[in-house]
């Protein structure tokens, strides 16, 4: 990947190739983010595109100090937060219908078996309480380093690190059976 | 796989993408946005004109704040401007560069490991090359250029270069390692002064800025984007960087002002692809002085200017690929002494015999040339004698004083 620094440059130049580039390269990452956040696949999209809308607008007075994947997480992060606090009432929907899962499983069996499988994971990390969701999603999606995320969060690197765990041990007891040794 | 990974794995492989549609349709938006922030908005200004030229006090008043606002401008310009600080950087760069008595310096490029320095592949994996330069008093000092399938060595008078695959030696009075290898950094003082004067003249594709390592040193950054003249269809296109669209990526340590990585990438497709990468820096550190002695195998095979033949006149008419035709079928018949004359060599190495003697041709197409280069392509397909089918573009070229076709490279 090249320099998020130099493509920033760029797009501050309005390049729409540099754009291009930081779009395509964080995109999977951000909408996973989006969707583990939100549970949901339209909202997830929209705050995708709010967030990189947020961030071409304001490109001429960004700097960026850490990593540039960090602060697009951040963003999607906060921009969730708004989402859901505006739409509590709303239900959650499925999350599988507009995606495919990276699954051990082949053939039309194996993709009811994933999907099955997909949906549980989905319920379980929505049943998470948001913190601990948070964690295991910036860290596993965002690629944020506890660090990072004990910074965003305002606590410290060993609770970020205690939530996470928390989460994981969480999640594997909901979903005894399927999370085989 | 303990449990708390197979849940992690579980959440990982949630990170699935939207379909192409939803990511084109997005993209087609922040686009959008991105076109329409740039364009000027139309209205506004002639009617705030208007209203402002209307009375002469808020006529002064304007003046005076495009006077304070143009001077503001030029000061922010003078100091922010990556234009100046580029070329500055590279100065200060090359200033200290000069200033060393030894440096090694370790890079990895995509090239196939017998090739020349300045040959690229975008399809290879890396191969490591190795610079050592001891500085003198004298402009060249000594040095030492090696990948796995070449070594030259410049002893202070002459430079000397064995290709190890075909055993051969070509001994030129030229010390310059540029000779060899201009777009590497090898004279790098001499490539930071370039990249100087580029910044000064062709300011736009510049760009530089501060941050800090892991190790919490302040590093100083300049990209360069340089772009090529060589048409996206032409044969050399992306076989050497001054014909490829390339980003450069130098990080300079701030405080000793000395390169500490550099990053090339082609723009190939809509993709860039890592070409080149400085692995490795060591500033004035003792180097072993036999690193700067080359000690040839005895039976090495020195390349000559080619001389004029008694028959020259038959070889100076030959078409390009008359001239290919000869040399293929020197090499099928095992002709080893007309082989020589399309060699520039004093005689064929035993490697070369066992490589190319006995081939088939199976089909020789037609010369082509290609971006800058002065000699010709002929593209061919033949059988070695192992079985193995090569199809490629033999280089040949004629700008010798004999003016007779000599292999250049495609074998």
């Amino acid at each position: 990947m090249l320099d998020d620094r130099y493509l920033v440059w760029r797009i501050k130049r309005s390049s729409e190739w540099a754009l291009r580039r930081i779009y395509n390269h964080y995109k999977t990452d951000l909408l996973a983010l989006a969707r583990g956040l939100l549970g949901r696949n339209g909202p997830a999209e929209d705050v995708l595109q709010d967030v990189f809308v947020k961030f071409i607008e304001s490109i001429d007075t960004f700097e960026l100090t850490g990593s540039l994947k960090g602060y697009l997480a951040q963003c999607v992060v906060n921009r969730a937060r708004d989402y859901q606090r505006r739409d509590r009432r709303r239900a959650r929907e499925p999350l599988l219908a507009a995606g495919q899962t990276t699954s051990e499983y082949h053939g039309p069996l194996g993709a009811v078996i994933a999907d099955e499988r997909r949906q549980r994971l989905v319920a379980a990390l929505a049943e998470l309480p948001e913190e601990q969701r948070e964690t295991v999603l910036l860290h596993l999606h965002g690629g944020l380093r506890f660090r990072e995320i004990a910074g965003m969060q305002g606590i410290s690197a060993k609770t970020a690190w205690s939530r996470y765990r928390y989460g994981l041990e969480r999640l594997r007891s909901m979903l005894n059976g399927q999370v085989e040794p | 796989m303990k449990p708390e990974k197979r849940v992690e794995e579980m959440v990982r492989n949630l990170r699935e993408s939207a379909g192409a549609e939803t990511h084109d349709r997005i993209l087609g938006h922040l686009l959008e946005v991105l076109r329409q922030r740039t364009k000027p908005r139309a209205g506004g200004a002639p009617t705030l004109r208007r209203t402002v030229m209307r009375s002469p006090i808020t006529r002064l008043a304007a003046a005076a704040i495009v006077l304070v606002a143009v001077a503001l401008s030029v000061s922010f310009l003078a100091k922010s401007t990556p234009v100046a600080s580029a070329a500055e950087i590279f100065y200060q760069a090359a200033e200290a560069m000069n200033g060393l008595t030894s440096f090694h310096i370790k890079v990895r490029m995509r090239t196939p490991p017998n090739d020349n320095f300045h040959y690229i592949r975008l399809d290879r994996d890396f191969t490591e090359i190795d610079f050592w330069k001891q500085c003198t008093n004298d402009e060249w000092g000594k040095w030492r250029l090696e990948s796995p399938g070449r070594v030259v060595v410049m002893d202070g008078r002459t430079s000397i270069m064995l290709m190890k695959s075909f055993n051969e030696v070509h001994e030129v009075e030229d010390r310059s390692p540029e000779r060899y290898w201009k777009e590497g950094l090898v004279e790098v003082g001499k490539v930071m002064a370039r990249e100087a004067e580029t910044a000064s003249q062709r300011p736009a594709g510049f760009t530089s800025y501060r941050e800090t390592d892991p190790d919490g040193r302040e590093m100083i950054v300049v990209a360069v984007e340089m772009p090529t003249n060589v048409p996206p269809t032409d044969y050399l296109r992306n076989k050497y960087l001054e014909s490829s669209d390339h980003l450069k990526v130098y990080r300079f340590n701030a405080q000793t002002k000395l390169l500490e990585n550099l990053e090339i990438y082609v723009h190939d497709n809509g993709q860039d692809v890592l070409v080149f990468e400085l692995v490795e820096a060591e500033y004035n550190v003792p180097l072993d002085p036999g690193l700067f002695r080359l000690d040839l195998p005895a039976d090495v095979i020195r390349t000559v200017a080619p001389t004029i033949l008694p028959d020259n006149e038959k070889y100076e008419q030959m078409t390009p690929k008359e001239a290919a035709t000869a040399f293929f079928t020197a090499c099928a018949e095992e002709d080893w002494n007309e082989l020589v004359k399309f060699l520039g060599q004093t005689s064929v190495s035993q490697p070369m015999k066992d490589h190319l003697g006995g081939l088939e041709i199976i089909s020789l197409g037609e010369p082509f040339q290609s971006a800058n280069y002065r000699g010709w392509f002929v593209p061919y397909e033949i059988r070695l004698k192992s079985g193995h089918v090569k199809k490629h573009n033999l280089a040949i070229r004629n700008d010798n004083s004999a003016h007779r076709f000599q292999l250049d490279g495609g074998i």
